[in-house]
């Protein structure tokens, strides 16, 4: 990989190009999983890939491939250049970072690689074993593994040389439920950066989850409506990274100048007790990374304090344009893709109420617990619930399904009402945009209370 | 590919290769200017085997190692199968790719321009993202039993996305189009039904009920086809949770839908003579009239099943094969979408949603956020509807469905279908 560096650095000097990157990863994944009693998957695999990118007067030229070899570099570079000088148009300028070189290894307390694969596999046997056996109504069940070992070097030409390796673990245990023709289903997911033992343990879990399963048959489908809500720390955490996270992506706003107005710092968003966090420093967690895609040092960002925006996540081309600080944000899935402004870690910061607080004063409203996942479309933006419970005068009642939230960002947090004093963050998350997905990111949130919250049914 | 081929027979293993390869080139506009070029060349090998009745797996992108793959092919042979490889086949599948390698990126780069300036000479006020790209792919499979395929396939898309935002509202419309002959990419199409959003999308409205007809348009159809399209999947027929299972051969859906997954089609981007695995395909009536018909399979489902494959196992990269579908068709009716839509006193037309496939898929139930539907009075378009919920079951919507429009078009060149009306649904809209 060294002599590869070189050939594209000297390149780089030959063209006296202004600014390029090149990226090369190695991957080695396992991948297990269960349907029902079967073994459905046992497999490894392995890659190497990387790109290069250049920047042109006007724009990016960037290619990516998996041949890595000396002589298939130069035709890369090649590709990549004559592409960033086909772009005309306005100047491109981007934020610079300086020098660093660096090596970073996310240490594994238990390294997944040296764990025979019959052990990986009696594991996770031994979950689906649990759930398939709960109940005579538990029909089927799915545990999905796979861990991936990653290493990537990044070069860029004003002198970032760092190369990064992690180990990362995603999964999720799956239990369906059936009665006639009526079919439920729940789900746990599993995962995280720093070793096996991250999926050690889980048999509650597994017991946990196909109880619900069977739990949601009898369960009646939610009522459509208006409620008041409250959101457990996983689907709060869904909320905010849809809710607000995305939308704090400079490369939504940097060139749009009627999103940049309603954008602007200073703008409040939310109550007081309201701050909102991206931290990809926050350590162990799967959006955690010291470096980004383009080799810029993470760092910690508000994004709302005391319910005022106060800062966005950029690349170094958005920071450029927007001429705020880059925050290190720009990432890519792997290498085929360029790196986009995405969010890490993001949380709501914890506040002061306890659970029953939160719901003592409620007449009728409905308490949202896991999360399927959300969309976002900037304005609007979904989540959904795993299973929901109807709060009668403080109290938790009935069990409901298929809860489906909506909300718009201009009113909703601000109907934030009360945020909880016990954070917690959800692994085994991934993000999609712009045809990159899933990528690992976590979410984090207290419990938190909303009015006014729409909520879809029949 | 043929010295890895050897070692497996000459060690007598029954086994497979997959090869795959690709190269593509993507221009992509930002905020109505060229942003970047991009370009790619991928390659990688699935190795599979099946050794005492037990599939192994291994694959590499960028690497080919024959060592490696055949030892780690060997050593996760654990997975218990009844299947048998398939019987020799020897095709050479290939789309011409003459003229879309005769596009060059200038071409492209300048069909992204005159898109652009078209919505902008009517529309300055938007925002325009477009992406132009082309992709030309091969995939082989060759196994011990005689298989030996390829198919090479090209194709040319677009997409356009257009925000506008006046105020707090936000309006987003995304039309896209995928297809194999260059010559058939339409962007006229595509713009004409951006700005009839545009125009229509000044006004915000609520509809006057929450229980009212429903309009699907082609790119809204999805919603409803998710939960067939996955209970007739072998995978979800072995999971024994397939609420279709009991159905086949009986009318369960309403007599004006049927449903057929169509390999011949020769539009269809996902047309094709064999599967990942070297089977035939065979075009599926999934439900005919009403009538539940097939269910799709691979070759290792279908032998867990006693059924027999119908040449529909695929891959995504290089994954393992699992039940996949080729191109949905869907018939049309008789009436025009004008005159379904003029029937009714008040109708919603859906055309883009948010939460699309989050939560129990199977189940049928559905519930997801209007991103950008329009409400219609006695045939005249009144606004768009926002900020609010259209929830139904899919299953009981196919079953009573009022019409289906004349009108069809291609969606991601992998669904066919016309605009589907669904005589009552639910629509929770904010205070």
């Amino acid at each position: 990989m060294e002599e590869i560096k070189e050939v594209f650095l000297r390149l780089a000097r030959e063209k006296g190009i202004r600014y390029g990157e090149l990226r090369l990863e190695e991957l080695e994944v396992t991948s297990i999983s269960f349907r029902g009693k079967e073994l459905e998957e046992l497999s490894v695999s392995k890659s190497r890939g990387g790109n290069i990118r250049i920047l042109g007067r006007y724009g990016w030229g960037f290619v990516s491939f998996n041949d890595i070899s000396h002589k298939s570099i130069e035709d890369y570079f090649d590709q990549a250049y004559t592409a960033s000088n086909l772009i005309l148009g306005e100047d491109l300028e981007i934020e610079y970072s300086g020098p660093v070189v660096d090596r970073v290894i996310v240490p594994m307390k238990k390294d997944f690689r040296g764990i025979p694969l019959e052990e990986k596999k009696k594991l996770l046997e031994e979950y689906n074993n649990i759930m398939l056996s709960f109940s005579p109504k538990i029909q089927s069940t799915q545990v999905r593994y796979s861990d991936r070992f990653t290493r990537r070097y990044f070069v860029n030409t004003e002198g970032v040389d760092v190369v990064q390796e992690r180990g990362d673990i995603a999964g999720v245990l799956f239990a369906l439920a059936k009665e006639g023709d009526l079919v439920e289903q729940y789900h746990y997911s599993l995962g995280g950066i720093d070793g096996f033992q991250v999926i050690e343990g889980l048999h509650d879990k597994a017991l946990h989850t196909a109880e619900m399963a069977v739990r949601l048959l009898s369960a009646p489908v939610v009522k459509g409506g208006e409620y008041t809500v409250v959101l457990d720390q996983r689907l709060a955490g869904v909320f905010i990274h849809e809710a607000f996270g995305h939308l704090s992506e400079a490369d939504h706003v940097y060139e749009n100048e009627k999103l940049k107005e309603l954008m602007v710092i200073g703008k409040r968003f939310g109550p007081d007790f309201l701050n909102v966090v991206d931290d990809p420093t926050y350590p162990g967690l799967r959006g955690s990374y010291k470096y980004d895609d383009e080799g810029v040092l993470s760092r910690k960002t508000y994004l709302i304090k005391n319910g005022i925006l106060s800062g966005r996540l950029h690349s170094r081309e958005t920071a450029r344009k927007m001429g705020e600080s880059v925050t290190g944000n720009a990432r890519a899935i792997n290498y085929r893709f360029q790196p986009i402004v995405r969010m890490s870690n993001t949380y709501i910061e914890p506040g002061i109420y306890s659970f029953e607080d939160l719901i003592s004063d409620i007449k009728y409203g409905i308490y949202a617990v896991g999360a399927y996942g959300g969309q976002t479309s900037m304005e609007m933006f979904t989540f959904s619930a795993q299973e929901g419970y109807i709060i009668e005068n403080g109290k938790l009642g009935d069990l409901v399904r298929d809860v489906v939230l909506t909300g718009n960002v201009f009113t909703t947090l601000q109907n934030i009402e009360g945020i909880g004093n016990d954070l917690e963050f959800s692994q085994g998350g991934g993000c999609g945009k712009g045809g990159q997905s899933p990528l690992p990111v976590s979410t984090g949130s207290p419990h938190i209370r909303i009015r006014n919250v729409v909520v879809g049914g029949r | 590919m043929e010295e890895l081929l050897k070692r497996l027979k000459d060690e007598s293993i029954e086994g497979e290769i997959f090869f795959r390869k690709g190269t593509s080139t993507l221009v992509i506009f930002e905020a109505n200017k060229l942003k970047s070029i991009e370009s790619s060349e991928s390659s990688g090998v699935g190795l599979r085997v099946i050794i005492d009745n037990k599939i192994g797996y291994a694959s590499q992108y960028g690497i080919y190692e024959p060592d490696w793959l055949l030892d780690k092919a060997k050593a996760t042979a654990n997975i218990e199968t009844r299947m048998k490889l398939p019987l020799a086949l020897n095709v050479r599948e290939e789309d011409s790719s003459e003229d879309l390698n005769k596009i060059s990126i200038e071409e492209l780069t300048e069909l992204g321009k005159g898109v652009i300036e078209k919505v902008l000479s009517s529309y300055p006020e938007v925002i325009c993202n477009v992406e132009i790209g082309k992709n030309d792919g091969e995939t082989l499979i060759l196994n011990t039993t005689g298989v030996n395929c390829l198919r090479k396939k090209v194709s040319l898309s677009i997409g356009i996305h257009v925000n506008r935002i006046k105020g707090t509202d936000m309006l987003d419309i995304y039309e896209e189009t995928t297809v194999r002959e260059p010559s058939k990419l339409d962007t006229d199409r595509l713009l004409s039904k951006i700005f009839e959003a545009l125009e229509a999308g000044e006004n915000i409205t609520k509809p006057s009920s929450t229980q009212i007809p429903v309009i699907f348009t082609p790119k809204a159809v999805y919603v409803l086809l998710l939960p067939l399209m996955s209970a007739l999947s072998g995978k979800i027929l072995l999971m024994g949770v397939s609420p279709l299972e009991d159905k086949v051969g009986k009318k369960f859906f309403d007599g004006k839908f049927t449903l057929i997954d169509d390999p011949a089609n020769p539009e269809g981007l996902s047309s094709t003579s064999f599967d990942d695995e070297g089977v035939p395909t065979k075009v599926l009536t999934l439900v005919d009239s009403g009538v539940v018909g097939e269910f799709y399979f691979d070759l290792h489902t279908a032998s867990l099943l006693n059924r027999e494959a119908n040449g529909h196992g695929f891959r995504g990269g290089l994954s393992q094969p699992s039940p996949g579908l080729t191109n949905l068709i869907i018939n049309p009716g008789d009436a025009s979408i004008k005159d379904i839509i003029s029937s009714f006193d008040e109708v919603l037309v859906v055309d883009q949603m948010m939460g699309v496939g989050q939560g129990n898929v199977l189940s049928g139930e559905f519930s997801v956020n209007i991103h950008l539907g329009f409400l219609y009075r006695k045939g005249e378009i009144v606004g768009r509807v926002k900020d609010s919920m259209l929830a139904g079951n899919a299953y009981n919507a196919l079953s009573n469905i009022y019409a289906l429009s004349r009108e069809r078009e291609w969606i991601e060149g992998t669904l066919y279908t016309p605009y589907i009306c669904i005589p009552e649904l639910t629509v929770v809209s904010k205070e």
